[in-house]
């Protein structure tokens, strides 16, 4: 545990008992929504962060993996009339498809020409992507074909309910997502793919001066973040709906959650993300008690959740530009000791 | 009934729309053609730059219970709120930039298309300013004449001087050595920062100026549109002057006019053969036009990064190493 993390704990841990003092116990419910919304941002967050640690740029078009994997499970869920969870393996399949294709067709050719050319063609292709589905799918909002059970209720107050969670839209989403996460892990820590695409988000150069065959490992990389792309796509189906701007609407805090944790850090990814959900939530709690001022529009407490995993981004970006799980710094100060000048590059490439 | 015939209105109508864009091709051109600055926050400069003009210009809002009215009812001339419009846009640039400056390009896209997002939000919600998402409306032309194709002509000719005036400026100030010192922050901030140039003051400076001019584009946007809505400045409307600036070659102020106006040819003729087609195509031609647009950026990132118009290479002989 480093500093900062006990920092950033006791915030929310104090930020909790204030709302506590204006809300009583119903403050907890926040936070089940918080840890909820928080594992989905976390799914998307870690494939993020993969790429991020293994091609070096940002990758605009994940939403749009998301979308596109919970599209593909909707095809099989509503037009096949089969169970959603075939709708997640095809999904799954589909979205690393996807993502190898990106790699071999865009950002293959792309490597070696900085974090920001790769950036324009990923928001090209999410553009791209969106208006695919737009134009197959049809704008319109739908849902899975799936039977949502009665919510559980965890406590209630004079007989009216003031904890739920819902087996499918809470339980089920915690639980794939702690599942993945810990495939993730096994596979990162445990296995040779695992160490060799640590060993490539570390240093390419080296990895492939030791026989790692870095183009594999990059496309097992894509793989991997399309497939937990579409997870995450599917279970924002699944809790919230399936339109096409779903993915873009969750990518800025998908963002926020990667910075959070420290770009190319899985691991810091995954405490960003459910940083980013909490935060979000428990600023819906402070905004409903504060709604008094009706000029900013403060007084629909949901209006401004987003501004809370941005405010969080910046500060970490200014204040701990790492992340707090992660060593790189995104700032040009720190980058200025490890750079190679350029003339030592031009003559390298000789 | 108009004294002009359909063509002319049809000229016009494309005239100020693209100049519009040009303008604000140029001012990204500034912060990302010149300086190297990805800014992701395109829409909400251009869209501070709106409403202030929209809200100062507009007359009392209309007293019916379907809209619900903004703060407003001020009926200044164009002139002034263009003015306010600017300052406004390029105060909202400094204090987005003075934090967020030092990032390196990647993470200052994530940071500005945050910020962004934060003002759209803001446009949305703050109802008692900006009517929410319905929107400000009935806003008047620069200069109110009875006959809408003539006051259409006035505003064509107002938007194409302007936009001349911000070519040269442009043009002077990238060509002077403030612009050398931009595009030296571009190729090498740390040479440049050996050269005893404070960059981060150069940056800001070129910044601001681009949001400058991004609020002025603003002002004019909504006086031609006369109604202004959240969801003009979503990330997309950033993304599209994007498109057209390296289109046209970044770096290039030329090549970014021509490029806006090609960009914006393109978007009128698919707007337009939508009309043409048999109805059963007619769906899914908006969802083509961005499809063309998003595959297009990829294609130009690809192929050809440097754009139609290449910048100018200014070089100077070379220091030979032993």
């Amino acid at each position: 545990m480093n500093r900062d993390l006990v920092v950033v704990l006791l915030v929310i841990a104090v930020f909790t008992v204030a709302m506590w003092t204006v809300y009583g116990v119903p403050v907890l419910q926040f936070l089940i929504n918080g840890v909820v919304v928080g594992s989905i941002i976390v799914l998307g967050a870690t494939g993020l962060s993969l790429i991020y640690g293994i091609r070096k740029f940002g990758n605009f078009a994940h939403g749009e993996m998301m979308t596109f994997g919970a599209y593909m499970a909707f095809l099989i869920s509503v037009s096949f009339a089969m169970n959603i969870i075939w709708g997640l393996i095809f999904g799954v399949f589909m979205a690393a498809m996807l993502g190898i294709l990106f790699e071999l067709l865009v950002f293959r050719k792309l490597a070696g020409r900085g974090p920001v050319a790769a950036l324009v063609a990923s928001i090209g292709i999410a553009i791209f992507m969106n208006n695919l589905i737009n134009a197959t799918f049809g704008t319109q909002i739908n849902v899975y074909n799936l039977q949502i059970a009665q919510s559980l209720v965890l406590l209630t107050i004079d007989g009216r309910p003031v904890l739920t969670i819902n087996p499918i839209k809470g339980l089920a989403t915690l639980a794939v997502s702690a599942v993945l996460i810990i495939f993730l892990h096994v596979v990162l820590s445990r296995t040779t793919l695992g160490k060799a695409m640590r060993a490539t988000s570390d240093n390419p150069d080296l990895a492939r001066a030791s026989g790692i065959n870095i183009r594999n490992v990059i496309l097992w990389v894509w793989a991997i973040s399309g497939g937990l792309a579409a997870v995450a796509g599917v279970l924002l189906g699944i809790v919230n709906d399936v339109r096409p701007a779903m993915g873009f609407s969750i990518l800025l805090f998908v963002f926020a959650a990667v910075i959070i944790g420290g770009i190319g850090s899985p691991y810091g990814a995954m405490l960003g993300g459910l940083i980013v959900g909490i935060a979000g939530e428990l600023s819906v709690a402070l905004l409903a008690w504060l709604g008094r001022p009706t000029v900013l529009g403060l007084d629909n407490p949901t209006a401004y959740r987003p501004v809370a995993a941005f405010v969080i981004m910046i500060l970490v970006l200014l204040l701990r530009p790492a992340g707090l799980g992660g060593r790189r710094g995104p700032t040009l100060r720190t980058r200025r000791i490890l750079r190679v000048p350029r003339w030592a590059k031009r003559e390298r490439a000789q | 009934m108009s004294p002009l015939p359909p063509v002319a209105i049809d000229f016009v109508n494309f005239l100020i729309p693209a100049g519009i864009f040009a303008i604000i091709a140029l001012g990204l051109n500034v912060q990302w053609g010149h300086t190297g600055l990805f800014n992701a926050g395109v829409a909400a400069f251009i869209g501070l730059g709106a409403y202030t003009a929209a809200i100062l210009m507009t007359g009392p809002a209309p007293a019916t219970n379907q809209y619900p009215g903004h703060l407003g009812g001020f009926s200044w001339p164009f002139l002034a709120a263009v003015i306010v419009a600017m300052v406004v846009a390029g105060v909202a640039g400094l204090l987005i930039a003075l934090p967020i400056l030092r990032l390196r390009a990647d993470y200052f896209a994530i940071a500005t298309l945050a910020l962004a997002e934060t003002v759209r939000l803001f446009f949305t919600n703050a109802e008692d300013i900006t009517a929410g998402t319905i929107g400000i409306i009935l806003i008047p032309r620069p200069i109110v004449i009875a006959d809408p194709g003539l006051s259409d002509v006035v505003m064509a000719g107002l938007v194409i001087t302007t936009l001349f005036l911000a070519y040269f400026v442009i043009q002077y100030l990238t060509k002077a050595p403030w612009g050398r010192v931009l595009r030296g922050i571009r190729e090498d901030e740390e040479a440049t920062l050996a050269l005893g140039k404070n960059t981060f003051r150069f940056r800001l400076s070129a910044f601001v100026v681009g949001c400058i001019v991004m609020g002025l584009a603003g002002a004019f946007l909504a006086a031609f549109l006369r109604f202004v809505t959240p969801t003009q400045f979503d990330p997309l409307s950033t993304f599209t002057i994007y498109v057209m600036v390296i289109l046209g070659g970044s770096g290039n102020n030329r090549g970014v006019i021509f490029g806006a106006f090609l960009f914006y040819a393109f978007d009128w003729v698919s707007v337009r053969v939508k009309d043409f087609l048999p109805a059963s195509l007619q769906g899914p031609i908006p969802y083509v036009r961005l499809m063309v647009i998003g595959a297009l950026l990829v294609i130009l990132v690809l192929y050809r990064p440097e754009g139609i118009f290449r910048e100018k290479k200014r070089t100077y002989p070379p220091v030979v190493r032993e």
